[in-house]
């Protein structure tokens, strides 16, 4: 029987999904809410969420690999 | 830029916020913490490597991936709390805008611009020197009352534009100032 080594991982992966959640949540709350004060948030809310999506996508190769 | 309880004939003079430096300097540190996995991951090879454990090549993508994301969350907040922190000076008063945190935010008028006693700024260290940043300094008529804007972009030209509505707010000096941003 052969153990599956990407198991590991798994947990720590939902761990990054949890923080994305709650900075996420936080961030773009604050973003929007205040959006019409700082006009740089509706740059920075594109950039965020594509290095997130990024950063979440190379978790999953990482472990596709693994 | 308005803010809900401003009065009728109340404008912006000047937004005063952190000069980009300060970011920066949060920007080097975030960088440098995105190495650390650089460094830690061929020690604990070698560890490993003694040993009859090998460790699969996704491994080391993973957690690097897992560490860029989370340094990634990281620095949008000190963006946020950065950016958020401002002063805005209208024709009437000062207003502080105090981000701490995600939930901690905190908008007060300092004060009316006829308290003012003196508006001081100070340029400190090498760097705040050389790309023109420092402290804006607010003494009121009650003697322990002081405001200080830490690291300020351009504080020389707020500290002037502070005097100036001022002495508008005062009717020692007629006329208008524009709209202004620093930051």
């Amino acid at each position: 029987m052969s153990f599956d080594v990407a198991l590991i991982l798994w947990p720590f992966f939902w761990l990054g999904i949890v923080a994305v959640f709650f900075y996420g949540f936080s961030l773009v709350y604050h973003w929007v809410r205040f959006g019409t004060l700082y006009p740089l948030v509706w740059i920075a809310l594109p950039l965020y969420a594509v290095g997130t999506i990024i950063f979440i996508g190379a978790m999953l190769t990482g472990i596709a690999t693994a | 830029m308005r803010l809900k309880d401003f009065k009728p004939d109340e404008h912006v003079l000047v937004v005063a916020r952190h000069h980009w430096f300060v970011f920066f300097r949060d920007v080097i540190g975030i960088a440098l913490l995105f190495f650390v996995p650089f460094f830690a991951l061929p020690i604990l090879e070698l560890f490993v490597g003694a040993s009859s454990i090998t460790i699969p090549a996704g491994f080391g993508f993973f957690f690097a991936s897992f560490w860029a994301l989370i340094l990634w969350q990281m620095l949008f907040a000190r963006w946020t709390d950065f950016y958020f922190d401002i002063w805005i000076v209208t024709n009437w008063r000062i207003i502080d805008i105090d981000q701490k945190g995600f939930f901690n935010r905190d908008v007060a008028t300092l004060l009316n611009l006829d308290k003012i006693q003196d508006v001081a700024t100070q340029l400190s260290s090498v760097i705040g020197n050389l790309l023109g940043f420092g402290d804006i300094q607010i003494q009121t008529a009650a003697s322990h009352r002081e405001f200080i804007f830490k690291e300020a972009a351009n504080p020389q030209e707020v500290e002037r534009i502070i005097r100036r509505a001022q002495e508008e707010r005062l009717g020692l000096r007629p006329g208008g100032t524009g709209a202004v941003s620093h930051g």
